[in-house]
């Protein structure tokens, strides 16, 4: 708030950009241009709908909160919290609050764009959405004809609901080449804690007693319902261990913060184990029922000592003792909390079952303030059948991990395959939503592989970095404005969410599901076919055998079962790992000829005169999507450089200063924060400034991309990305 | 003796490689093609088949199926295929049984 109460950004002004819409006044050249369009004709006004209360879900992130649309004269006037959302107990952020911004954004994209320059010049010209799409076919049908369909690549990501449809277009046009986020995100993270489980499950935050957070900054990173929680617990009964080189917000509310040396999680995670193994601390009766391998751990973990920990992490020896002791004393209701967190370095899947071996020990699985199991809320999928191709080979990237996900894929190992053209071409472009400039480490040569591409197409509601580089840009309408199917999300309470238009789409946008239909029909009939179906008949075969779903939507805006956990369903049951049990030991990972305990290795120290560059959140951003929201970029115009205080006095760097920050593949410059919430010999900077593209008004020429700067450092299990594995120099700009 | 030690591993991790990959060789997408066209419209809930899927069984349980059960209940039904298109089905449904590699995704 402090930013907001500085730049004296009163509630006045705040509800006056909020509620002028369209007639925004203060956004210069773009606003010209819509009220241009509105008095010419060329774009229905909105339709007057009167006041109304719409339920639906947020669109601004990953958690799909419940939220209201205040709708008055046509127009959203505000977006407030659902009350009923178990998920996000009422609560909707700063993000949820600007998505306002989304919909009345002079930036957005309106109507279908045919690139008339050079890729990236920004020279294009409108067109009709029968142009376009006439245009995209070809393209799709050409290199299909020239390098078979694997040619074409499809990169989306999740968060629209509709993703489905652009995944259902690219199996039915026949590539296997699919590209999702997972391995800039979770793949590591779910294959440790799904080699031990059988699956990946949900930290009960609510109920723990007793939390240990790496680097997952919760207070930061918002995710519902678990940053709200953690929060609950003060007041004495909870205990929050949090390790961050970074003092976070989560820092500032955790009892005890360690500001833990990079690369290190592992060594303290054994240590605990070690401790508790040790000390015979463990819970016996349940390892004995629901593990296998625990034999095999207790040699393992003995020369992981505190004592040897403590070199490792810088976190002293009696520390670790203690907390292990304190962490095994609060079992059950004690959890080592993975939570969503990016992969950091490139033993990241062994870290994490070095995490899920240590909460398997305390015996806190499918149990209050445990770990549990997700549940789902059933819906009946739209089925249908993919034409087959025989000449299509197998995914481009087959083979480059242990376990490649066939659906997501692995970005950097794939990105490399294209640039090689090996084992073929792959040409064409398609995305949907995911912003692969901004987002895959290395930007150069993320530009590199899109250079060598015969054709790119990108639909999004917004001119991101990757549409600036695209030859056909296809405007979305925004989830304010469309009719989702319905989403069913999975958790400890899981919820049936709901998103419909608030207000008609806005200029030429149009939902995901028709872009598909309508390029479907230019792919051929096959194709087509499985697109046969509007969105109301999708959505009541969804709930076909159980329309109560869709009455407590409409009613009150989600859909749930229970509003209490329940515990226990897995115990004595058989686990979806290979022996159906908890697997300390994995004879799987042996057979493939990976460690089947975790086993530590030191990461390369920090060059002397360089620093290392970590990432992380703040809680109005969401990755690169939000930097350029009015609402958003008010309180945060652009990022800046941390560096500690110590550091800076050494190389002479003063708070504010304009600073270059170079890497091995790249560089940027960003005015310098000097600050001593970070470890000397570390930089930090928030994702999602330093654009490319000029279609991002607020922010071009602002700030510094981290993606530019991160070298593309593999995890070889998962195919995760190391994001946390690069060195930069930081010199006067 | 010695020797005779390495033969047993080495003969134990053949016999545990082969268990494990039975069915290594099938094509698992074109065995997902054939699995949705030819098999799904007996199994789906209500059908007469009753509701089927590849998470329905363990690996081993799948190639148990396909190599001694054979589709008792109704052995005709694997009759229109041919033991290349079986090979690719048990490929498909070995690759995404209950305890398959394939990981789970994020959101």
């Amino acid at each position: 708030m402090s930013g907001l109460i500085n730049k004296k950004l009163s509630r006045r002004r705040f509800l006056g950009t909020s509620t002028c819409a369209l007639a925004t006044a203060t956004v210069g050249s773009q606003a010209r241009v819509l009220k241009a369009l509105a008095v010419s004709g060329e774009v229905a006004a909105p339709k007057l709908n009167g006041g109304k209360d719409v339920f639906t879900a947020c669109g601004m992130c990953v958690n799909k909160c419940g939220v209201i649309a205040r709708v008055r004269d046509g127009r959203i006037h505000k977006l407030d919290p659902n009350p009923e959302y178990i998920k996000s107990r009422g609560m909707l952020c700063a993000r949820g609050n600007a998505g306002i911004k989304v919909i009345y954004d002079p930036d957005r994209l309106k109507y279908p764009l045919i690139r008339a320059g050079k890729r990236g010049e920004g020279k294009w010209r409108r067109a009709s959405w029968d142009e376009a799409l006439d245009l995209v076919g070809k393209k799709m049908n050409e290199i299909a004809e020239k390098y078979t369909r694997a040619g074409m690549m499809f990169a989306s990501t999740e968060g629209t609901f509709q993703e489905h449809f652009f995944l259902q277009l690219a199996e039915c046009f026949g590539s296997p080449n699919t590209v999702r986020h997972p391995t800039l995100c979770l793949s590591s993270n779910i294959q440790g804690f799904s080699a031990t489980f059988g699956t990946n499950p949900t930290p009960d935050v609510l109920n723990a007693d007793y939390i240990i957070m790496s680097g997952a900054n919760r207070s930061e990173a918002l995710i519902t319902p678990d940053s709200i929680d953690q929060l609950k617990g003060d007041g004495g009964r909870r205990k929050l261990v949090y390790l961050d080189p970074r003092f976070t917000k989560t820092a500032s509310k955790a009892d005890e913060w360690f500001p833990i040396k990079p690369g290190s999680d592992m060594a303290f995670i054994l240590a605990l184990t070690n401790v508790i193994v040790s000390e015979g601390l463990y819970a016996k009766e349940f390892i004995e029922e629901m593990t296998v391998g625990f034999d095999q751990l207790v040699p393992h973990i003995k020369p992981y000592t505190p004592e040897w920990a403590a070199t490792e992490t810088e976190i002293p020896a009696e520390d670790i003792r203690r907390i292990a002791r304190e962490f095994a004393n609060a079992a059950p209701r004690a959890v080592y909390y993975q939570g969503r967190r990016s992969s950091f370095f490139d033993n990241d899947t062994q870290m994490r079952r070095a995490m899920a071996i240590l909460n398997a020990v305390i015996g806190n699985w499918d149990t209050a303030g445990g770990l549990v199991p997700n549940t789902k809320i059933k819906l009946q999928k739209h089925d249908y059948l993919a034409p087959w191709y025989d000449d299509v080979p197998e995914r481009l990237d087959s083979g480059s991990v242990t376990f490649l996900s066939e659906k997501d894929g692995s970005w950097t190992a794939f990105r490399d395959r294209v640039l090689a053209g090996k084992p073929y071409p792959v040409k064409g472009m398609m995305i949907y939503k995911q912003n692969v400039v901004m987002s895959v480490p290395n930007r150069a040569k993320t530009l590199k592989m899109m250079e060598q591409m015969d054709f790119i197409c990108t639909i999004d509601i917004a001119m991101s970095d990757t549409a600036w580089y695209s030859d056909v840009v296809l405007p979305e309408a925004t989830y304010l404005e469309r009719q989702d199917p319905l989403e069913s999300l999975a958790g400890i309470l899981p919820v049936v969410a709901f998103r419909q238009p608030c207000v008609e789409p806005l200029f030429e946008s149009k939902p995901n599901l028709w872009i598909m239909q309508n390029l479907a029909r230019r792919l051929g009939d096959e194709v087509a076919a499985t697109f046969d179906f509007t969105i109301d008949e999708h959505i009541h075969h969804q709930v076909s055998k159980n329309p109560k779903i869709l009455k407590d939507l409409k009613n009150k805006g989600v859909h749930y079962m229970k509003v209490l956990p329940t515990y226990g369903l897995t115990r004595g049951k058989r686990l979806r790992t290979k022996t159906g049990k908890i697997e300390l030991y994995s004879a799987n990972y042996a057979r493939k000829g990976l460690d089947p305990l975790p086993v530590y290795t030191r990461h390369e120290d920090v060059p002397a005169g360089k620093f290392r560059l970590i990432v992380g959140r703040s809680a109005i951003f969401t990755h690169g999507t939000t930097a350029n929201n009015a609402y958003l970029h008010d309180i945060m115009p652009e990022n800046t450089l941390w560096l500690n205080t110590l550091s800076a006095q050494k190389a002479g760097l003063s708070d504010g200063q304009l600073v270059k920050v170079k890497s091995r593949v790249g560089e940027g410059t960003l005015k310098l924060e000097v600050t001593d919430k970070i470890r000397p010999d570390c930089v930090y900077m928030v994702h999602g400034f330093g654009v490319l593209s000029k279609g991002q008004s607020l922010i071009h020429g602002r700030g510094a991309c981290d993606a530019a700067l991160i070298e593309d450092k593999i995890e070889p299990i998962s195919g995760n990305v190391a994001m946390h594995q690069t060195f930069v120099e930081v010199s006067p700009a | 003796m010695k020797m005779m030690k390495i033969l047993i591993v080495a003969m134990a991790m053949v016999f545990s490689s082969t268990l494990v990959l039975a069915v290594d060789g099938g094509n698992s997408r074109k065995g997902k093609y054939l699995y949705k066209k030819s098999c799904k419209p007996c199994h789906v809930d209500g059908a007469e088949g009753g509701e089927l899927t590849p998470l329905s069984k363990t690996q081993k349980q799948w190639d148990r199926f396909f190599n001694k059960n054979k589709h008792k209940k109704s052995p005709d039904a694997l009759g229109k295929f041919t033991e290349k298109d079986l090979k690719d089905i048990n490929q498909f449904l070995f690759d995404h049984a209950v305890d398959s590699d394939q990981p789970e995704t994020c959101g």
